[in-house]
């Protein structure tokens, strides 16, 4: 699976698609359950950010920070879910990306393949509906027949924008 | 509705306040020219414009301003406006210029405000443009003062120094920066900027408000404990995003103990809520480091320093500990945005930087699993008090039981003093008319 001619594109695109359908559907531990025991998830908080060291990150989380926010978001006394942030994850422009490593922050996941994707996520709660969207990339590795994300990173057009809090996963 | 001095001073009794200094546009109309427009506003920090041509843009309440530094090497803070027609001159956030030049008539200006050139002046030969009068440049605000790297400006000519504005509550700003093995502190690459549908005195009450983490934050100290439980062994010290979210989680017995100081300028600080002193192996070589700088009985006195937050009235936060400052920009009546900056202690190991990193992750970033629970708790105090229930807030806890203490107020840590007193400050503004 290490070389890209041999990669099945479309396998690839159904294991993202099935990613996005977790998070829509808060599926949490079947979606921690696609990311490997030495995970990275990184969303940088400025364009071309170069790593999560020299410049703040709005995510910057190993696998334990993930689960504690899992145990967050679905603990009864979360009362900023009171009324529960609803997402919806469109996905498109599934590509490989052989220069994927470059992207990788020095983090240097062990992976087999960069997939690079454009995402928008819609995101409701309360009133309003807020609108995410830009570049992503999956670093995958093969773990005993299936692929597992060791490393998301997704790179936000309104990454350095005065936002409100953001809760759950993008 | 117009307000006068008398009706102003009526809004705050000894221990609760009217709700419309929350909710009434008017009121936050006047707090911008008599409290923003007065008191001695955080701008930014030096390391923000390290060399000459740099800038930065941001706001002081919501007049728009340019920190830059000048070809000499000094700072300046300058109305984002230009002399001619009144565009605002710098478009984006940050930056290195020779000049500063408007977009619409191309007229440019030193980094210093100054004017430099405009296109065909022989246009201006025997009009009253006066090329030496400042308000044909980028016009400076009144007063700009450093303490310690950290700019601070007024728009006001009048009024006390910046020394004597901090007062005693400036020892939370030495506090940050002796903690750098070289006295010096340096801003890390990028901010959180956070938006809330609040009050901005609202965030500023919540910072010494011990009665709400053990509410408020149930759900991520519980995050922390239900994690340590299914993953570590009994006993095992707590990995730092657990650190940072589990002692929120206290009895009220642990934050009675803490003590709070309240500076009649409108400061206060409460203790500390972390052991200040680790044994892990990062902070033992972060000590050798202070150590190695200021000798064993320096390096002590600094590190037995213990405070959390330190509110200087009214838009900054100093988490002088955990090398982090927290800017309130306020919007509107009821939106404020937050700037969140963090700092890398110069001199001070990586990996001791690292633990800065996570600090900011885990509490301060809009993503954060600690703020989004405290910025649903302002919006809703904004939400709720529109209702016309009662016009008076509470903020009686331990009233009339405050100690003098030098300069400051002092009580436990689980009274409402320092609202109380940002309370009294906030009057005094409000009721001096122009």
């Amino acid at each position: 699976m290490a070389v890209a001619g041999a990669v099945d594109l479309r396998e690839v695109e159904e294991f993202l698609y099935r990613e996005a359908m977790l998070l829509d559907e808060k599926r949490w531990q079947e979606w921690l359950a696609l990311y490997t025991e030495d995970c990275f998830y990184w969303v940088p908080s400025v364009v071309g950010q170069k790593d999560p060291v020299n410049t703040v990150s709005l995510y910057a989380e190993e696998r334990m920070r993930m689960e504690m926010r899992v145990i967050r978001i679905t603990h009864p006394r979360a009362f900023s879910q009171d009324f529960p942030t609803r997402m919806s994850h469109l996905l498109g422009n599934v590509m490989l990306d052989p220069d994927g490593a470059q992207a990788d922050g020095g983090m240097s996941p062990k992976a087999d393949l960069v997939v690079r994707s454009s995402v928008h996520i819609l995101e409701f709660r309360k009133e309003e509906q807020r609108l995410f969207g830009g570049t992503q990339r999956h670093w995958l590795r093969r773990v005993g027949g299936e692929w597992k994300i060791a490393m998301k990173r997704i790179d936000l057009l309104n990454c350095d924008a005065p936002m409100e809090v953001v809760q759950l996963f993008l | 509705m117009r307000y006068d001095a008398a009706t102003i001073a009526s809004l705050v009794e000894p221990d609760r306040i009217h709700r419309s200094i929350y909710v009434d546009p008017a009121l936050f109309e006047l707090e911008m020219e008599r409290i923003f427009g007065r008191a001695w506003i955080y701008v930014g920090h030096e390391s923000q414009v390290k060399s000459p041509g740099d800038y930065i843009a941001t706001s002081i309440g919501r007049q728009p301003v340019v920190m830059s530094r000048h070809a000499d090497g000094k700072i300046h803070v300058l109305f984002n406006r230009c002399g001619h027609r009144g565009a605002k001159v710098v478009g984006n956030r940050e930056g290195n210029v020779k000049f500063f030049r408007c977009c619409y008539h191309g007229w440019t200006f030193k980094t210093d405000g100054s004017l430099l050139a405009m296109p065909v002046r022989s246009g201006y030969e025997g009009t009253s443009l006066d090329t030496s009068d400042p308000r044909y440049g980028m016009m400076k605000v009144p007063r700009v003062e450093t303490y310690r790297g950290f700019v601070f400006a007024s728009l006001s000519e009048e009024g006390p120094d910046l020394e004597t504005y901090l007062g005693d509550a400036r020892s939370s700003i030495d506090d940050m920066v002796d903690r750098s093995p070289e006295g010096a502190l340096e801003v890390v690459g990028g901010c959180f900027r956070v938006v809330f549908r609040a009050n901005w005195k609202i965030f500023l009450e919540n910072l010494n408000d011990t009665m709400h983490p053990m509410v408020v934050h149930e759900s991520s100290v519980k995050a922390g404990e239900i994690w340590a439980k299914e993953h570590l062994p009994e006993g095992a010290p707590d990995p730092l995003p657990i650190r940072f979210t589990r002692n929120n989680g206290f009895p009220y017995a642990f934050w009675e103990k803490l003590t709070l100081k309240a500076h009649p300028n409108g400061h206060s600080f409460m203790g500390g809520i972390f052991p200040p002193r680790r044994t892990d192996p990062v902070f033992l070589e972060y000590i050798a480091a202070m150590e190695k700088a200021y000798g064993k009985e320096r390096t002590e006195e600094i590190l037995s320093v213990d405070r959390h937050n330190t509110i200087f009235y009214p838009n900054v936060s100093f988490q002088s500990g955990y090398q982090q400052v927290r800017v309130i920009r306020p919007l509107a009546v009821d939106r404020t945005q937050m700037d969140v900056y963090a700092f890398r202690l110069k001199g001070a190991p990586d990996e001791f930087y690292k633990h800065t990193l996570i600090y900011s992750n885990v509490v301060n970033a809009p993503s954060s699993i600690v703020m989004p629970d405290d910025h649903e708790a302002y919006n809703r105090v904004q939400e709720g008090l529109v209702a016309q229930a009662s016009d008076w807030v509470s903020l009686q806890r331990d009233a009339g039981r405050d100690r003098e203490d030098g300069e400051w107020k002092s009580a436990i840590g689980t009274s409402e003093l320092p609202m109380r007193n940002q309370y009294h400050t906030w009057v005094r503004y409000m009721t001096q008319e122009a």
